[in-house]
């Protein structure tokens, strides 16, 4: 029964999402304000729930997986990328690797060091 | 409606997909691990390649595929729910760094934009590919809503952002160690802005920690681009 409950409470939050999202007339997709929703409610359990655990930490370690039907639906697109193929890989190339490392080496260089590891809540994953 | 109306899925060949895809995922972990986590054998990479080369060499349309792979992208809003988790768990570090956390995260959005549009211009690519770039920044659901709102192609704009999450995922282990980059912060960060939804998972597998932080930047630096981006492409 802890699986049941991690995913309807995952779905529950989903679907609140979408309400939230038609109701307000947002852009931001669903599953980006179901986050917010979690994160708040959590801080007003002050604790996450075993099945809630269970089911993320399934999720998130394989989330690659559920990526990949997103990935084979690029076979749509061959017509626009046969014709400019060439330039957008050498644009994405180049605007991928620079804001990597510049986002990397503004935090590494500002961010107060981690002090002690151990401070955290216990976490999975 | 009768019982013999209610519909057939995933049917026989839905079913098969989810087989094969998970049997490939499955496959393509364990090589990497044998690899030692090498980061050019990145499971999603490989399986779509592999499935992409089967529906184009057995001519075979998307739509069928999807009768399978439509239950996947259930469970992919589910588990970009579920990066909350991480969030909640590792939050008083994040707050601790908090000024650092937005001001790399404005930084590290605003190049990646402005290197693909300046690189753009040069190569004097049309305006839709043009306006479809600027949405780089922004995780891949935000994109589609964002690029056709400013004139672009979205499409276009989710192969974009998955092309350059999963290049991203490639260097970025080679890059932050040749430039010494070892704070997982960092790392979880640069891959939320830059890599986005395939960065994060990539960040949440490496450690939870990491992935709070790509999750948390994904998430805030795709909100805000998605809000402001509208006005500044109106503008130029």
């Amino acid at each position: 029964m802890h699986i049941v409950g991690g995913v309807l409470l995952l779905a529950a939050i989903l679907a609140a999402a979408e309400a939230v999202k038609n109701a307000a007339g947002l852009m931001i997709p669903a599953p980006v304000l179901a986050i917010v929703i979690l994160v708040v409610g959590l801080f007003m359990l002050r604790r996450v729930p075993s099945g809630l655990r269970l089911v993320a930490d399934f999720l998130l370690r394989h989330m690659a997986l559920f990526f990949i039907p997103a990935l084979v639906a690029m076979v749509a697109l061959s017509d626009v990328l046969a014709q400019t193929l060439w330039p957008l890989l050498a644009i994405i190339v180049v605007s991928t690797i620079i804001p990597l490392w510049l986002t990397a080496w503004v935090f590494a260089r500002l961010a107060p060091t981690l002090e002690d590891a151990d401070d955290k809540p216990e976490g999975g994953a | 409606m009768s019982i013999v109306n209610l519909p057939d899925l995933p049917g026989l060949e839905g079913a098969l997909w989810i087989a094969l895809t998970l049997a490939l995922y499955a496959l393509f972990s364990r090589l990497r691990a044998a690899l030692g986590g090498n980061g050019l054998a990145q499971p999603l990479l490989w399986v779509s390649a592999i499935l992409i080369a089967v529906l184009v060499l057995g001519d075979i349309e998307l739509a069928r595929y999807d009768r399978g792979g439509d239950w996947l992208l259930v469970l992919l809003a589910l588990s970009t729910v579920s990066i909350g988790v991480p969030i909640y768990d590792n939050f008083p570090i994040i707050r601790q760094a908090a000024g650092a956390f937005l001001l790399a995260m404005a930084i590290g959005s605003v190049s990646a934009v402005a290197v693909a549009l300046a690189m753009a211009h040069l190569m004097q690519l049309d305006a839709a590919i043009f306006a479809t770039l600027s949405t780089k920044s922004i995780t891949s659901p935000l994109a589609f809503g964002v690029t056709s709102e400013i004139g672009g192609l979205p499409a276009l704009a989710m192969g974009v952002v998955i092309i350059t999450g999963n290049f991203g995922v490639l260097v970025g282990p080679k890059l932050f160690a040749l430039t010494k980059l070892h704070d997982e912060r960092a790392q979880g960060l640069a891959y939320g802005v830059a890599a986005h939804g395939i960065g994060t998972a990539e960040a949440i597998r490496k450690s939870s920690l990491m992935g709070s932080f790509a999750g948390l930047s994904m998430g805030l630096n795709g909100v805000l681009t998605s809000i402001i981006l509208p006005y500044v492409m109106s503008v130029s």
